[in-house]
């Protein structure tokens, strides 16, 4: 199976980041986050996030793979599953993973974005690494696409909203967001597009291959 | 006459997330979420055998259960 990647810019160049379910491991290594000082929002998410997630994996409803949901669904389509993917690259070797993103697919298969996280005071070669939230609703639209979902959805706040009104090119999200299949198209073929531009040829090629 | 020339999307959204830290939480999922690590804490203040009692219990019935 193709790997969910995406790109962020770090030190001057465009590079890859992989967005992959979190087994038990991912999920205790991003709730160390909490051990960061100062303590931030990221942080107090990522920890809230892996409880809820182990308190849902007692109970049987969380996938740790894209294959586990898959077989989830196909034991029984109206399953309520949740999930935690988390970001990382070998190439940032100072912070094992970059940002989380915990997410539940519904009973009437579409998916709902609970938390997003990016960890905080992220760098390389001294320079802060940027894109990675967008980037992570790129990677969490590819998933939607290559499960056939139609509809990602989540409740926004005053700080979440003008991030997602940015990333969707749709500056009316008030306190949810809803992206349907054209938005979600549209989205992808925006950051493609933009990657294309940005990556070197034979970088591009190897993304596509 | 100035043209004013239009900023890249992607350019735009990275300036903005360097600016605003992305951490989003739904206002439901993080109630839900506060409430499990209550109800986690609260049960490790009372853990559901007291130290001590299956150990009498299997004393007295030589038996765990």
């Amino acid at each position: 199976m193709k790997p969910f990647i995406f790109y962020v810019e770090a030190a001057g160049e465009f590079r890859a980041v992989e967005l992959k379910f979190a087994a038990e491991a991912e999920v205790r290594s991003v709730r160390m986050w909490r051990k960061m000082a100062p303590a931030t929002d990221a942080s107090e998410f990522a920890a809230l996030a892996a409880k809820r997630w182990f308190y849902y994996t007692r109970e049987g409803a969380t996938a740790a793979s894209l294959d586990e949901l898959r077989a989830a669904i196909a034991r029984n389509a109206r399953s309520e599953i949740a999930f935690l993917l988390v970001a990382g690259a070998e190439w940032t070797t100072r912070h094992r993973f970059l940002a989380l993103a915990y997410c539940r697919r519904t009973w009437c298969h579409r998916l709902v974005l609970d938390f997003l996280a990016v960890r905080p005071e992220l760098s390389f070669a001294g320079q802060p690494i940027r894109g990675v939230g967008t980037g992570m609703i790129f990677g969490l639209a590819s998933l939607a696409s290559s499960l056939g979902v139609d509809v990602i959805w989540g409740e926004a706040t005053a700080s979440s909203a003008p991030f997602y009104g940015k990333v969707l090119g749709t500056p009316s999200v008030k306190d949810f967001f809803i992206i349907r299949q054209d938005p979600m198209r549209r989205l992808r073929q925006r950051y493609l597009a933009k990657l294309k531009k940005r990556l070197a040829p034979s970088e591009w090629r190897t993304y596509c291959s | 006459v100035k043209t004013r020339q239009r900023r890249d999307w992607l350019d735009e959204v990275f300036d903005y997330e360097a600016s605003h830290p992305v951490a989003f939480a739904s206002p439901r999922a993080l109630m839900e979420a506060r409430l499990i690590a209550e109800m986690d804490k609260a049960r490790g203040h009372r853990p559901a055998h007291p130290r001590g009692i299956a150990s009498r219990h299997r004393r007295r019935n030589g038996s765990a259960f």
